[in-house]
């Protein structure tokens, strides 16, 4: 798994996450790349039937807000407390996974 | 200056009966076409009167809205199609009355409607659009009710509010419904039931969650010089439309109709307090909070208070066919049931749910979640028109 990245304005630095095609605060068009590792948890939910799936298997997931500023909708490993400090990852088919940010990952 | 004769209004609605389980061999052109027929006999044209379409659907590809027509019969002078959800309604209303008093077009059919089947929700879902298919649906996200529980938590803790006063919006909807023949659910719902009802994805509960359905809604909106004797014209005094207000980095709280809700207001000439009903798109009762919050509908800001007297004790009757939680969801046919049941009340014609002496109403239209909450936002002031001739 990698780092979450998140794009950043070359112009005015306004974060964004995904990578838009122009910037929202000042129109450009390029942006830079950077870590966002870091984040914090707000809202918390448990996904217990999904709809048209079939699936009742308990799906934590949760807002966190990246040091940056933007935030993500993240898989989390089971229920965790708003405001806990997290560490994004990506996985490959795209999924957002935040782990507690002391917890070590493979 | 808009000539008399080319004054739009809206003179005809239709409902087909909405459906848990689509009917062996229903097609979503198939539904969209009887809504489509039924508004024009509503309003007493012809068919061959019928100079514009608008259709918004999600299961109507890989036709278009040319197909559509064709497919219907329909040689026009003015075509559109919309994708913007639970807001494509409104917005369609909006170009229409547009065309029709610049004389592009006299006689309009709005329809929206799909026919869908559950593994269908759930693939349109999960590629709703770039964002979701890439970073929600590999969460086996559960389709919008886990970004909207995380709103209603948000709400929650910003406005002091308990899943008591969600239930209420649900169970005062259920109420209007069991005067609405066309519901889909009209047996009462008590405060006890939506509080015992399953977790969908906390803090929603199944009551929070609209059903899904299979159906069309479709309005008529003619000129003046079109309305047939007889037809109660309703006149659409004032709408405004937000798009992307915020570029999903606040907290979905608010809606794009905070923006214009003024405007609104000012050009419909009148205040939010002289309405006499609303339907505001109630894709979950948060929803319906917000939007009324944004249009200027609780003065005093007390989200739990309206819950609690104003929807619970009908002091405004809102969302009186049952709305999207009671009625059901269309696919987009969600954004124009709202229309067609206030349309329907101004015109008095709402049998036993009918409020007495309705006049002004408001309708929203809200949709498309692009990441975190919905993005397209839609609001009008409709009137019932007094016949002077």
């Amino acid at each position: 798994m990698d780092v979450l990245t998140f794009f950043s304005c070359a112009r005015c630095t306004a974060p964004y996450f995904p990578r838009p095609i122009c910037c929202a605060t000042c129109g450009g068009a390029r942006f830079v790349t950077a870590d966002a590792a870091a984040g914090v948890v707000e809202e918390v939910t448990c996904v217990r039937h999904a709809a048209g799936t079939g699936s009742t298997e308990p799906n934590w997931l949760a807002t966190v807000r990246l040091a940056e500023g933007p935030r993500v909708i993240a898989r989390l490993p089971g229920e965790l407390p708003r405001d806990t400090a997290v560490r994004l990852l990506l996985q490959r088919d795209g999924a957002i996974v935040a782990v507690r940010a002391q917890e070590k990952t493979s | 200056m808009t000539p008399r004769s080319h004054e739009p209004s809206i003179v005809g609605t239709a409902e087909t009966p909405y459906g848990r389980h689509p009917a062996a061999g229903a097609t979503t052109g198939g539904v969209l076409g009887s809504a489509a027929r039924a508004a024009v006999r509503n309003a007493g044209l012809g068919w061959s009167e019928v100079d514009g379409l608008a259709v918004s659907s999600f299961s109507l590809a890989p036709d278009h809205a040319i197909d559509l027509a064709w497919r219907l019969g329909l040689s026009t002078r003015w075509l559109l199609q919309d994708n913007n959800g639970g807001a494509s309604g409104l917005n369609m209303l909006g170009e229409a009355v547009r065309a029709v008093a610049a004389g592009d077009a006299s006689v309009v059919v709005v329809v929206a409607g799909d026919v869908q089947r559950p593994s269908e929700i759930a693939a349109r879902q999960a590629a709703f659009n770039r964002m979701t298919r890439d970073h929600l649906a590999p969460l086996q996200y559960g389709g919008p009710n886990s970004l909207f529980a995380m709103l209603t938590q948000r709400q929650m803790s910003a406005h002091g509010l308990t899943a008591e006063h969600y239930g209420r919006i649900a169970v005062s909807q259920r109420w209007w419904a069991g005067h609405n023949p066309g519901a889909v659910y009209r047996e009462p719902l008590r405060l006890a039931d939506y509080l015992r009802s399953p977790l969908i994805a906390d803090p929603l509960r199944r009551y929070d969650c609209v059903p899904s359905v299979s159906g069309a809604n479709a309005v008529v909106v003619a000129s003046a010089d079109r309305i047939k004797g007889g037809r109660v014209p309703v006149r659409v005094r004032s709408i405004v439309r937000s798009f992307n207000y915020d570029n999903q980095s606040g907290d979905g709280l608010q809606t794009g109709l905070a923006q214009y809700a003024s405007k609104l207001w000012d050009d419909a000439g009148v205040a939010a307090a002289d309405v006499d009903l609303a339907a505001i798109y109630d894709d979950y009762p948060a929803m319906v909070l917000a939007q009324s919050l944004d249009l200027g509908l609780i003065p005093d800001g007390d989200l739990a208070r309206f819950a609690t007297r104003t929807i619970a004790k009908r002091a405004l009757p809102m969302n009186t066919s049952g709305g999207l939680l009671s009625a059901g969801q269309a696919g987009a046919a969600g954004g124009m049931h709202g229309l067609v049941e206030i349309v329907r009340q101004l015109q008095h014609g709402a049998g036993e749910r009918q409020v007495a002496n309705a006049r002004l109403a408001v309708v929203s239209g809200y949709g498309m979640v692009l990441y975190r909450y919905g993005a397209a936002a839609v609001a009008a002031v409709l009137e019932r028109v007094r016949r002077t001739d």
